[in-house]
């Protein structure tokens, strides 16, 4: 079973994203990730992520954006959060911004577990309740609870 | 001429396979395509049985979602998927009218009522495809 609150870490939390365009808030969560390790090759993982984002709208709506990508650059399921007051443009169909960015590496070989992560999580966000909780949490260890109670 | 195309799909109800049509149309019409799902509207007062069965009813939609669109993805389509609530004509329309789509896409399913959807879709031509995906 897989568990979004245990492919995250609360470093890899940013509560107040400095980017405000989709290209950069990606890079400023990717390189979150490489600080922590989490990623080698930073260039590879960009351009899986940005070749998928090229085709999809990965705004999912409500407010909601999850960039996603199966890359040889990572060795695990991975998630970095982000949260943008202002939000960002993800191109969402519903034409919001995104507030809540949330991140999502995996290797390529783990298909099943990169779709079961992104519909667990989409079904969590798809709760106003949760997505209100998420956008009001005052510090990156409240959203780990967030996520864990969640689950 | 269809900018975007539209499919609604029932998980459960369609195999991975059987939108190959639906795909290599919206590639040969280089479309986006969005992928729609329709959840039964949740009851005001529902039981823990309702609860847990609407849970796995949502999360295996989802996952057949993101199963499309990883497809999709290997074939450099152009795709938004979309999970919404109440009645499958109703929503069909109400997508088709807000996101402007141009065709329509999908397949006879036993809870959806065809007439009652074309007459909701007015000019908006729908498909439906078989489970042979043609």
């Amino acid at each position: 079973m897989i568990r979004i609150s245990e492919a995250i870490r609360e470093e890899g939390i940013v509560l107040d994203l400095k980017a405000q365009e989709k290209v950069a808030v990606i890079k400023e969560l990717v390189s979150v990730m490489v600080d922590l390790r989490l990623i080698q090759d930073e260039e590879t993982f960009l351009a899986d992520i940005l070749k998928r984002e090229n085709l999809e709208s990965t705004g999912i709506g409500l407010g909601v954006a999850i960039p996603h990508a199966r890359t040889t650059a990572a060795s695990e399921l991975l998630l970095a959060f982000g949260r943008s007051a202002k939000g960002v443009d993800f191109n969402s169909l519903d034409g919001k911004p995104s507030h809540l960015i949330f991140l999502i590496a995996a290797p390529e070989e783990k298909k099943s577990h990169y779709i079961m992560a992104l519909a667990r999580l989409s079904k969590m966000l798809r709760k106003e309740e949760m997505r209100t909780r998420l956008s009001k949490a005052a510090t990156p260890a409240e959203v780990m609870e967030i996520l864990k109670e969640a689950e | 001429m269809y900018r975007r195309l539209l499919c609604y799909v029932e998980a459960g109800e369609t195999r991975l396979e059987e939108l190959e049509g639906v795909l290599d149309l919206a590639s040969q019409l280089q479309s986006r395509l969005i992928v729609l799902a329709v959840l039964p509207e949740e009851s005001p007062d529902p039981s823990e049985e309702e609860k847990q069965e609407r849970d796995i009813l949502e999360d295996r939609t989802w996952n057949f979602l993101y199963e499309i669109e990883d497809v999709a993805f290997g074939r450099e389509l152009k795709i938004s998927l979309m999970l919404e609530e109440g009645k499958p004509e109703e929503t069909i329309a109400s997508v088709v009218k807000s996101y402007e789509v141009d065709l329509c896409a999908t397949f006879p399913y036993k809870g959806l009522d065809a007439e009652l959807l074309l007459q909701k879709l007015g000019s908006t031509p729908l498909l439906f495809f078989n489970q042979e995906g043609r």
